[in-house]
């Protein structure tokens, strides 16, 4: 290319660009015309690591536009966020670039879309990974959608590389198509999150004619801390008395949907106005809270690392986490989401006795073990045909959501498929790839050594974080805790930490009946019972960890009777009431329920019954896995005694583990004529006991 | 973890492979009609060095390449479906049909010679891939079949595989199913069969049976059309020729005359040598047998005599070294006669 036709691309793209910033002025960063004119003349292959912010949406959108001038099909856009993009193309309109969307949420409107690419309106089509995951879709619909693609960005590609700390399975599929695109297509992948590591295993799938452009991490401004481990009460209180100090918005990260639904919970009690935002938390609900985060309607969002990819605040002013997660490269991804358009942004790290705890379960959850993938995949190659979930899970002993999480793996591996009718083997051939399993594992180590190296180091923590990210231009930052020699304790008044301790003991939590057998067969309205109540979570710290000890020792205290008759009468007031109390009998152990169902009848001045009689014994329940083994535990282990009272029944147990007991044992009472049914227990292990 | 595959960006004759298939495949072919294989093979240019037309304008697909405009204006479109390619072949690649070309190594090189510029281009197959890597022997025969003629596909499969040869035929009814049953059935002294298929090769593998022996690594099912597509008479008949091109010998066992897919198949395979053909003269055969006989296919009347035929043509295979797809034109023709000392 010569000089003057060099010149000349350059003025076609920065016209672009004004048009795209409506601004005369806007001249390109460093990075942004070289990976432009590696894309359109030269047709490689690009990989961007760039930090949030940095403008790698123009990059794809001028790229776009040139290339359509140029005679190209429509550039396929694969980006986990969608509803965000609503101003990138607004802005992408300003210069000719028409952009349409295909999402699960938008099926009415694919119709017109389909009509649109095929008169070749449309140019950039932005599709979900999970919709390029959908084996219906990828079969149906994307061979005519992406009919004449002419570039293929993928957003946030790291999560194509299982070396990443954050291996999506549903990016996967674009893995295996980006070794089956020939040369001359151009490819663009972006991230804001990539160490060496990571960026060699992408520019691996991408092909060795990758060209990455990289560029610095550093956030200025960003205020690193680091505080000690404290107790959860101490840590919530911390929260509450400090939030309402911290200027604009913010994001409490944790490590669980159970705690980041508690930090809420905690902060709305303490009157902050705050909602959670977790993996399973409803689509909408989640859409909403990023709107609302967004318009500074809230004033901070707990959540887990669902809220991540791609969510962009400029005006951030906070990110504080509740618990420390399990690698520096994940920690900068989070934290890295403040302060991006502010002079002045914290970045606050609160640490509890339970991280290593969560950290080592995801750590060892990651993979399938051998034994378990070899049960599943040698199940559905001997069966031949595909199993549903329950077929699988009547055969080996994994509980659902685990299975469903293996499956998944395997999947990816290529060993299984979902259809139709449920999971098959595929017709690949597959074993156990035990090396990479041990080198991935040990890499989550090596890096779980890294984060604690982080929080004890005393040197420049934004330094530290940006050499993880093997970021050339890593310098002291000046303004963290160690550049300012300024290590405070986690301060709070005594009279907050009690509050929270108070607060901790009251969070119970209520039970849904079961409407399914474990077959998917819906109980009948009249065999289910009442939603019912727990005290405490098991082991937690408040009522839980008495609930322990007493269940370790073979007897309640009077302080757990108390508790539970007043949440039952304050709290809870089930309505009709309660008329009678049973319990869920046991030949292990036939005293401790059946002693703590009659003192809380007492303590409720309730006529007490023993209703219920165990025909046969069973295994504790935490040992199965799963609802088909559990069910089949116990399904005709109870028996109703004759004449039972008939009006509303407190039906009480120690510990619930799989609710299927309290399922079992209210359909047979109401079989005997009993009204209604509200089952009520100490403490739930809500799946937890494999883990004690 | 998974296979060896040549298709992909990982290699050079990867890339040729994707050339080849954007050129011919009708995976995501809404618009532009697709090269036919003789369209493909008769032009140097493209089936020598595909890659190299990647990414190309039409402009220099005209100027450096030498091609037609109308012609260079084709390939351009067909290859601009390369995004949409890549995932359907990802898709199928998935859930384990393997898409073979001419630049692969599993793929049957002898088609090149047999069939020339009908060899097809692009090959959809699901199983161990190995089974292609030499000729079987064919058994092929009328879909309505008697008792005797059926005992004779049966007892023909079986002693092809006590002999280590695949089974090759096209997994319709009758015949086809009988003999490529017999052979899986002969596990112990290692049965296989290869099938090419008319009809979709996806539906063929919802089969609960055939999945079993692909897992089992008993069978490959092989098809040159879309693993969606359906049966139809013309792709019976090009999955006819690859039958008599993948085997070293292709037994008829039973043939109506003048009617049906078995004796035009055969009649075609005989007038455009598409593979050494026999026929059986026995008890069980069908009303055209005679007269293929006539036309030049080598008689069997017992299973000795087929045991000698099937020692025969192994010791002298065709010649299967070749460096590319084009070399291979020029060595033709094929040993055609072959005697039989009974």
């Amino acid at each position: 290319m010569s000089n003057q036709q060099a010149e000349n691309f350059a003025a076609e793209a920065q016209h672009c660009l004004q048009a795209l910033t409506a601004n005369q002025s806007s001249a390109f960063r460093p990075g942004q015309l070289e990976a432009i004119e590696q894309l359109v003349l030269r047709r490689k292959r690009v990989l961007l690591v760039q930090r949030t912010g940095w403008g790698k949406s123009a990059v794809y959108f001028i790229t776009t536009r040139l290339l359509r001038d140029r005679g190209a099909g429509p550039t396929l856009l694969v980006s986990p966020l969608l509803a965000l993009m609503r101003n990138q193309i607004e802005a992408a309109q300003r210069m000719g670039v028409r952009a349409a969307t295909i999402n699960s949420s938008n099926q009415e409107e694919w119709e017109g879309v389909y009509a649109e690419i095929a008169s070749d309106q449309i140019d950039v089509l932005l599709i979900s990974p999970e919709r390029l995951a959908d084996r219906g879709f990828r079969a149906e619909h994307l061979p005519s959608l992406a009919q004449r693609g002419g570039l293929l960005v993928v957003d946030e590609v790291h999560c194509i590389s299982d070396w990443g700390h954050d291996f999506r399975p549903d990016y996967r599929r674009i893995k295996g198509v980006l070794d089956l695109l020939p040369q001359g297509i151009p490819v663009l992948g972006c991230t804001a999150t990539a160490n060496n590591r990571v960026v060699d295993d992408v520019a691996e799938q991408l092909g060795t004619e990758l060209v990455p452009i990289r560029g610095p991490l550093g956030r200025d401004g960003l205020q690193l801390r680091v505080f000690a481990p404290a107790p959860q009460q101490k840590r919530l209180a911390w929260l509450a008395e400090t939030i309402p100090s911290l200027p604009g918005t913010g994001i409490v990260y944790c490590l669980t949907v159970r705690d980041a639904e508690r930090v809420a919970s905690w902060l709305t009690y303490r009157g902050i106005d705050a909602v959670a935002y977790t993996g399973d938390s409803h689509n909408d609900h989640r859409l909403e809270t990023e709107q609302q985060l967004l318009s500074n309607q809230k004033k901070v969002v707990a959540a887990t690392s669902a809220l991540g990819m791609g969510f962009d605040k400029p005006d951030l002013s906070f990110v504080i986490h509740y618990q420390a997660p399990g690698s520096p490269i994940a920690y900068y991804q989070q934290v890295g989401r403040a302060g991006r358009a502010l002079t002045e942004s914290w970045g606050i790290l609160l640490q509890g006795y339970e991280d290593a705890d969560i950290q080592n379960f995801f750590i060892d959850t990651a993979f399938p073990a051998a034994d378990q993938a070899h049960k599943i995949v040698g199940l559905l190659e001997q069966t031949v045909v595909p199993l549903k979930l329950s077929d699988i899970e009547r055969e080996v002993n994994i509980r659902h959501s685990r299975l469903e999480q293996l499956l998944k793996i395997l999947e990816v591996d290529s060993a299984v498929e979902r259809v139709d009718s449920g999971w098959q083997r595929t017709l690949q051939r597959w074993s156990y790839d035990s090396q990479r399993v041990e080198a991935v594992t040990a890499l989550r180590r090596e890096e779980q050594a890294q984060m604690a190296e982080y929080v004890s180091a005393d040197q420049c923590r934004m330094e530290l974080l940006r050499s993880h990210l093997d970021d050339s231009q890593a310098h002291p930052c000046g303004i963290c805790d160690n550049c300012l020699s300024d290590q405070r304790d986690l301060a709070a008044s005594t009279h907050t930490i009690q509050a929270a301790v108070d607060f901790l003991r009251g969070t119970e939590l209520t039970m849904e009946p079961r409407k399914q057998d474990p077959d998917r067969k819906k109980i009948p309205e009249e065999q289910r019972c009442e939603p019912g109540w727990v005290l405490a979570l098991w082991g937690d710290g408040g009522w839980g960890a008495i609930v322990q000890s007493g269940k370790a020792e073979g007897h309640f205290g009077d302080d757990l009777v108390g508790a539970s008759a007043d949440l039952i009468s304050e709290r809870w007031r089930p309505d009709p009431a309660p008329t009678w109390v049973t319990h869920v009998p046991s030949l292990r152990n036939p005293g401790l329920v059946k002693d703590l169902a009659r003192r809380i009848a007492q303590k409720l001045a309730l006529p007490w019954h023993d209703a219920v009689a165990k025909v046969h014994d069973t295994q504790p329940q935490k040992f199965m896995q799963n609802s088909a083994k559990q069910y089949a535990n116990i399904e005709g282990a109870f028996a109703v005694v004759p004449d039972v009272p008939t009006g509303p029944v407190l039906l009480v147990d120690d510990v619930v583990d799989s609710r299927w007991t309290l399922t079992v044992i209210a359909s047979q009472l109401r079989r005997a004529g009993v009204e209604l049914v509200y089952p009520f227990a100490l403490a739930d292990t809500a799946g937890r006991s494999s883990r004690d | 973890m998974t296979d060896d595959r040549g298709l992909g960006n990982r290699s050079e004759v990867g890339q040729d492979s994707l050339a080849a298939v954007l050129m011919t495949s009708k995976l995501a072919s809404d618009g532009v009609k697709p090269l036919a294989a003789s369209e493909y093979w008769k032009r140097p240019e493209l089936a020598n060095k595909p890659s190299e037309l990647l990414g190309a304008s039409s402009q220099v697909l005209c100027n450096v390449h030498g091609l037609a405009k109308e012609m260079a204006d084709r390939i351009n479109a067909l290859m601009d479906r390369s995004i949409a390619m890549a995932f359907e072949l990802d898709r199928l690649q998935h859930s384990g049909i393997h898409t073979l070309t001419p630049f692969d190594q599993h793929y049957p090189c002898q088609f090149r010679y047999r069939l020339r510029d009908k060899a097809p281009v692009v090959l959809h197959a699901a199983g161990p891939l190995e089974l292609l890597d030499r000729p079987g022997f064919g058994v092929v025969g009328s879909r309505d079949i008697g008792v005797e003629g059926a005992e004779v596909a049966k007892s023909a499969a079986r002693l092809a595989s006590r002999m280590g040869l695949p089974v090759v035929s096209g997994g319709a009814r009758g015949v086809d199913s009988l003999a490529m049953n017999a052979a899986v059935n002969e596990h112990r002294a290692g049965g296989s069969a290869v099938g090419y298929l008319a009809d979709s090769l996806e539906r063929q593998l919802k089969q609960p049976d055939t999945r079993r022996a692909i897992l089992d690594e008993q069978i490959l099912l092989c098809t040159p059309y879309r693993p969606d597509g359906r049966f139809t008479a013309g792709r019976a008949m090009g999955r006819n020729k690859l039958i008599y091109a993948g085997a070293l010998v292709t037994l008829v066992v039973a043939s109506d005359k003048d009617t049906g897919g078995t004796w035009s198949g055969a009649v075609e395979a005989l007038k455009h040598r598409y593979g050494p053909v026999a026929v059986w003269r026995g008890p069980g055969e069908g009303p055209g047998n005679e007269h293929l006989e006539h036309l030049g296919a080598t008689p069997v009347s017992s299973f000795e005599v087929l045991e000698t035929l099937l020692i025969d043509v192994q010791s002298d295979p065709i010649p299967t070294e070749t460096a590319t797809p084009l070399e291979a034109q020029s060595q033709l023709p094929l040993p055609l006669e072959i005697s039989v000392n009974s």
